[in-house]
């Protein structure tokens, strides 16, 4: 799912610690954010802001930490609000919401291993490619 | 660009299918779902008769209730 590379320059350890840490930003906000997904993707986004001049290394890897954080916003958002629908609504507890459920669970939990190892990667200064996010990536930022 | 289209069309797919497929299971009879649901209702409303009964001075007087009921 991902491929690690050498970046075409060597980032220094400025920038490999800016870069780790735009992964690091979206798992600490998980702690406040779990119950609302929307606190993740702010997070990064601040993050994405305060770095947005930085270099190619930087800019690449808060991108790629954006881009997922973007992603699973839509996803998590919709089973948090079905979720609330079924507390405070008429709606009731179906298949289908437990199916939702256990599937936006278990994306989480690999987007969460990811984010996890390539925030201990890019720290080393290894450019790590998420599978579809890396190529995003790729064509939004250019050096 | 084609890749990442390409790409994407293929985690839409597998969220959706993995979806779909998890919705085949009958989740509501593996957990007992409308049962908990049932007996819950009543523990719920046994507990709030309760406390009427506890609180409140009921009336069982019959020409009170029958005007009541008569409504």
């Amino acid at each position: 799912m991902m491929s690690n590379y050498r970046f075409y320059y060597e980032p220094s350890e400025h920038e490999c610690e800016n870069a780790s840490n735009s992964y690091l930003m979206s798992l600490i906000a998980i702690i406040v954010g779990l119950p609302l997904p929307i606190v993740n993707l702010i997070a990064t986004f601040f993050f994405y802001i305060a770095n947005r001049k930085g270099t190619h290394f930087v800019r690449w890897h808060i991108t790629q930490a954006l881009l997922a954080q973007a992603s699973f916003l839509i996803f998590n958002s919709y089973g948090f609000w079905w979720t609330i629908s079924i507390v405070i609504s008429d709606e009731k507890i179906s298949n289908g919401w437990i199916a939702y459920m256990i599937c936006i669970v278990i994306f989480n939990i690999i987007e969460f291993i990811a984010t996890i190892y390539t925030a201990i990667q890019t720290r080393k200064g290894i450019h790590v490619k998420w599978w579809l996010y890396g190529d995003i990536t790729d064509l939004i930022v250019k050096p | 660009m084609e890749k990442v289209i390409i790409r994407i069309v293929i985690i839409l797919v597998l969220f959706f299918g993995l979806f779909y497929g998890l919705q085949q299971i009958d989740w509501m009879t593996l957990f007992k779902i409308e049962e908990t649901t049932k007996s819950n209702e009543e523990k719920f409303g046994e507990l709030i008769w309760d406390s009427i009964n506890g609180t409140e001075t009921i009336v069982k007087d019959e020409s009170v209730n029958q005007a009541i009921d008569s409504l």
